[in-house]
């Protein structure tokens, strides 16, 4: 969503370059808010995603003061000794949130364009404040020099996965399918892909996608041989 | 440019004597560096500062050969003149005035004129406002430092005899991995 922090492992630096390129070298830390403690800011909660190591570019480059023999040393000294990471936060159904059809704005087949009406609010504002202070004080715990934090987030629908627009429910009149992705109003047909999410969580959503996806093709099957679809 | 294994050779060659005569030695791959370049983009005295501005930047040392050997100045030259942001190009030509206007004031001649001492006091002086760049030649020095670091550690120098980089080999027997403890 846009926060985060970017560390310097100082026991890193000046080590020979290893290769960390090509291997799984990712790592994850997965929510951890709001499972056992209640935090007075928000609910729900978010997960890390972050990397460190060498790589064919030392970035460092573009952020190390100065020029000369100094600067190229410091470069090479620093490469691969830096870690970070950024929060990834579920975005709550806010009724404010919809899309629709543009009433004028249409495409080159005459299509009406789609409009997105799309804002964070509160509860994800709190959130991405606590990224910060909650990645911060990991590094420090670890023993990783804080070296920078991010503390905005990034605009609407800027890092997404799509979802919602379509959503589950069991009342026709607030909701567009029902618990197996069948449409309230249209019987055989069935939206089995992310837009019948409710929220955005904070995971990454394909095997939930997956996993519904399986769940209403079996009931789709099943009606099918009941004669009902 | 591409830099070939025997020029890679005669680098690191150079770079050693460079280190054993520090005077003599750079102004030789300097002049063998303007002598095979025909710059697309730059004029050639424009191009002889460039070349001189990103080895004061990224020298050669120990390690690795710097700038000049990597070919800086080429793959600025040939990104400028492939490039259609023609903003981007009108401050090259005005950030590399400044430098010389710059080195004017400072010590009244040409930058390339100028000793080792007075080209370092000339590129000092642009350097000193790095993180709230107010004047043209401080404004020039991001500029010119970002082509720099992209360009060099993008270079085969700067990518294999500088950094050692690891990659695009396969990994045989053990993770070779730092262990932290």
């Amino acid at each position: 969503m846009g926060p985060g922090v970017t560390g310097l492992v100082k026991d890193m630096i000046g080590k020979p370059p290893t290769l960390d390129d090509g291997r799984p070298g990712g790592f994850y830390i997965p929510r951890f808010r709001n499972l056992k403690d209640k935090q007075p800011g928000f609910v729900r909660g978010y997960g890390f995603e972050g990397g460190g190591g060498f790589s064919i570019f030392p970035g460092n480059a573009f952020g190390t003061a100065g020029f000369g023999a100094n600067f190229k040393k410091d470069v090479r000294d620093h490469a691969g000794a830096f870690i970070g990471m950024g929060g990834f936060g579920e975005v709550l159904a806010r009724y404010e949130n919809y899309m629709d059809l543009d009433p004028e704005e249409k495409d080159a087949w005459g299509i009406p364009t789609l409009r997105f009406h799309y804002q964070f609010g509160d509860n994800e504002k709190k959130m991405c404040e606590d990224m910060v202070v909650a990645g911060r004080e990991m590094f420090e715990q670890a023993g990783i020099e804080v070296v920078g934090t991010d503390d905005k987030m990034l605009t609407e629908g800027w890092s997404i996965h799509e979802l919602g627009t379509a959503r589950m429910g069991n009342d026709p009149k607030t909701s567009v399918v029902n618990q197996f992705q069948q449409s309230h109003d249209v019987k055989n047909l069935f939206v089995v892909d992310g837009s019948t999410h409710v929220s955005a969580s904070c995971q990454n959503p394909t095997w939930t996608i997956m996993a519904l996806a399986w769940r209403s093709c079996e009931y789709l099957a099943g009606e099918f041989k009941k004669g009902n679809l | 440019m591409t830099v070939t294994r025997r020029e890679m050779l005669a680098a690191t060659a150079a770079t050693a004597a460079a280190l054993a005569a520090p005077l003599a030695a750079p102004e030789a791959a300097q002049a063998a560096e303007a002598a095979t370049v025909v710059p697309k983009f730059f004029t050639a005295p424009e191009f002889a500062l460039v070349d001189e501005l990103a080895e004061l930047i990224i020298p050669a040392d120990a390690q690795s050969p710097g700038a000049r050997v990597a070919g800086v100045a080429t793959y600025i030259d040939f990104r400028l003149a492939e490039s259609l942001d023609t903003d981007q190009q009108a401050k090259w030509h005005s950030g590399l005035a400044a430098v010389e206007t710059l080195s004017q004031e400072l010590h009244g001649k040409a930058f390339l004129q100028g000793t080792p001492e007075q080209r370092l006091a000339v590129l000092t002086k642009m350097a000193a406002g790095e993180k709230d760049p107010k004047t043209p030649a401080e404004h020039f020095f991001q500029q010119l430092k970002g082509w720099t670091v992209r360009a060099y550690y993008t270079s085969k120098v700067g990518i294999h005899a500088d950094q050692h980089y690891k990659g695009n080999v396969y990994q045989r027997g053990d993770f070779a991995g730092y262990d932290a403890k």
